[in-house]
């Protein structure tokens, strides 16, 4: 009985996870890239939506899952209609400034009334346009829930002086998240705003409360009048100015790091989840080398450095299968008629953020 | 066609997930799927192939979303060659190293193009087509804001200041019409002698300036340095091409960090302003000589300025110039003394 107890015995059927695979390489990356940026060139410009297909379809074919690619179907067309609206709103914006000030106010207004409707619309597109195995991914928020997300939360954020920051995240990822679907099968979001703000608490403790503490510190050694507690006060007040950059440097790691790793390990696919395992040290070291190589060689480096974080951001998520990943069913094409997305081909845009 | 061609590949339906291990074969311009209770047959025609993207699995695609996912490459080359498939012209510019470096190349190519010719031509076009009442408002702001914050009223008598201006006024341009001109003069300790002119023609002359030599007419070369920079419409090229260079070297740099696009963006610009620093010395020189002065009273000047600004030994002053060419905006100033020295 007590040895039955102490035996390990292994739960039944303990689903093993399938890790992403990437296939890229730097080299091959390279060649897309140096060409892509020449033909840019040389159309000034109009090239580049194509460029940025090519892209897409070398990161998504090259981004593997229980032995097949995913895929991107985007049009080039779509992107270059995106971007040219982007453009559009930003030369109008140019042009309202030297008019008056107040005519560069009504329209920041109008963009920001449009730009929701606009993100919806992309964020849809991206996902409508990727597939694995064949099957489409669906994007089916609701326009109104875009406008709180890409709207009222951030306004909200600004206005709290960024205490609310926490919560407008949780409400953008549980609208992207929710929202998605694979082919039938639905994605669902289960992350708390108390497991955001907790991320929120420990990064601000990290690179707030170490360099504030090394100052105060510093204060009350310099304060404390003796010559030797002075000299170590202006070294702990080097030490905390240093502090401040350093952790700067870290700061997007840091956050990329967590954020993504409480993101995907609270998100399910049916019956599937996933499991995210980035790990800080490994994301600053890519990102740090990355930057001196990429600086060191005018920027050349850059191809290489993409494939680099792409891959250690791939092959560090896994699905775990609640059950055979051969048994997703697209939706039937009536449905997707039902839904109006034929309709909104005319509204296919992507604004590349 | 024979069972050569023949390769093995997992097969989707479009429908569902789950895959078929099939063989893909050509057969008499049709492709052909067999195997797992799969049977389909194709013209070629309404058959796609996705583009070699690496180590990536290519995909024979048809028309209804179903496909083929292919991982046996050089199976599926050898099947594209005997159907005659030819693949699209940036597919086989991205497989080659020679077509990427070239590529390479000719990007490089251009960027030097662009920022030595293009854009610096452009400035200057687009300078002709500023309106009058933009070069006022920026020139009166940038006036007022020195103002408030570097300068002091001049402390020269009136009728000094009125006197130089009228003889600059005087004198006749060397070709076309006057160049309108508007010479104001202040005291100011915080940047010592110096002269500089804004886009709607304004030149500024700093007390300090005027108090550096005896000659008249060394005053009026140092204008007529200046009224260059006026008749070409140097300030507005300069905030032109220089905003374009530095938008352009934040965007390639700007994802890695915005210090580090600052300094080449710095770097960039000083060679322009070099440029017009010497355009502005050769239109200088041009109206000193059309009104019967030397040219050698701007390069004296320069002299009295370099005294000043860098003291020390002249001689090593003038080598630390020479060196820092390439870093400062002004072309290293020994060069530019000899080259109005030798203008006759």
């Amino acid at each position: 009985m007590i040895n039955d107890l102490l035996s390990p015995v292994p739960p039944p059927e303990t689903p093993v996870p399938i890790p992403l695979v990437f296939t890229g390489s730097g080299s091959e990356y390279f060649r897309i890239w140096i060409v892509n940026l020449a033909l840019t060139f040389i159309t000034f410009g109009i090239y580049s939506a194509w460029a940025k297909v090519r892209r897409l379809q070398y990161f998504y074919r090259n981004t593997q899952l229980d032995g097949s690619g995913f895929d991107y179907h985007g049009k080039p067309i779509a992107i270059l209609k995106g971007r040219l609206i982007a453009f559009g709103l930003v030369a109008a914006y140019q042009f309202a400034l030297t008019v008056s000030p107040t005519a560069a106010l009504i329209l920041l207004a109008l963009i920001a009334a449009v730009m929701p409707w606009l993100l919806v619309r992309s964020l849809a597109f991206r996902l409508r346009n990727s597939s694995w195995r064949g099957l489409r991914f669906r994007f089916n928020g609701a326009t109104g829930g875009g406008y709180r997300v890409f709207l009222l939360w951030p306004i909200a954020s600004v206005l709290s002086v960024g205490l609310l920051a926490p919560r407008a995240y949780h409400a953008l990822k549980a609208y992207q998240h929710g929202n998605t679907a694979f082919g039938t099968a639905p994605f669902a979001f289960s992350a708390s705003v108390r497991d955001f703000y907790r991320l929120w608490l420990r990064a601000a403790g990290l690179f707030l409360g170490v360099p504030i503490a090394l100052f105060l510190a510093a204060r009350l050694l310099i304060g404390s009048g003796s010559a030797i507690a002075g000299l170590g006060g202006i070294v702990l007040g080097i030490l905390g100015g240093l502090a401040v950059y350093l952790l700067l440097l870290m700061a997007m790691p840091y956050f990329l790091t967590r954020s993504q790793n409480l993101i995907w390990n609270h998100t399910t696919l049916g019956a599937h989840r996933f499991e995210c395992s980035l790990r800080f040290k490994k994301v600053l070291w890519i990102v740090v080398s990355n930057f001196f190589l990429t600086v060191l060689t005018i920027g050349l480096f850059r191809p290489f450095a993409v494939v680099r974080m792409a891959r250690y951001r791939a092959e560090s998520m896994a699905l775990v299968p609640g059950e055979s990943l051969d048994h997703f069913v697209g939706m039937q094409s009536r449905e997707v008629e039902a839904m109006g997305e034929e309709v909104t081909e005319f509204f296919d845009i992507d604004i590349a953020l | 066609m024979t069972d050569a061609h023949a390769i093995a590949c997992r097969y989707f339906d479009g429908r569902t997930t789950t895959p078929h291990a099939v063989t893909l074969r050509v057969e008499n311009g049709d492709a052909r799927i067999e195997g797992d209770g799969i049977e389909r047959r194709l013209p070629l025609a309404e058959v796609r192939v996705s583009e070699r993207m690496g180590a990536a699995p290519r995909l024979v695609s048809f028309a209804d979303g179903a496909y083929c996912e292919v991982r046996d490459h050089a199976g599926l080359d050898a099947l594209l060659a005997a159907t005659g498939f030819r693949a699209p012209m940036v597919a086989r510019l991205q497989s080659r190293w020679s077509f990427a470096l070239a590529a390479l190349a000719g990007c490089m190519g251009l960027v030097a193009l662009s920022y030595l010719y293009v854009l610096p031509w452009a400035a200057e076009q687009a300078a002709e087509h500023i309106p009058r009442s933009a070069m006022e408002t920026l020139s009166q702001q940038t006036l007022a804001a020195m103002d408030e914050h570097l300068f002091k009223p001049s402390a020269l008598a009136a009728e000094r200041r009125e006197a130089l201006a009228k003889r600059f006024g005087l004198l006749a341009p060397p070709d076309g019409d006057k160049v309108p001109h508007a010479i104001v003069f202040r005291l100011s300790p915080a940047i010592g002698a110096n002269a500089f002119a804004l886009p709607n023609g304004t030149i500024v002359v700093t007390d300090e300036l005027v108090d550096l030599t005896d000659s008249d007419d060394e005053i009026l070369a140092v204008l007529a340095h200046e009224l260059g920079h006026v008749q070409r419409r140097h300030a507005l090229r300069q905030i032109l091409q220089g905003s374009v260079v530095g938008l352009v070297v934040a965007w390639y740099l700007g994802d890695i960090s915005s210090l580090a696009a600052a300094i080449p963006a710095a770097l960039l610009q000083a060679r322009y302003s070099r440029e017009l620093e010497r355009e502005a010395d050769a239109y200088g020189a041009r109206l000193l000589r059309f009104n019967g002065l030397s040219p050698a009273l701007l390069a004296s000047m320069l002299e009295k300025l370099e005294r000043v600004h860098h003291p020390g030994d002249p001689g090593t002053a003038a080598k630390a110039q020479s060196r820092s060419d390439y870093l400062s905006s002004h072309p290293a100033t020994a060069e530019r003394i000899r080259a109005l020295r030798e203008s006759r």
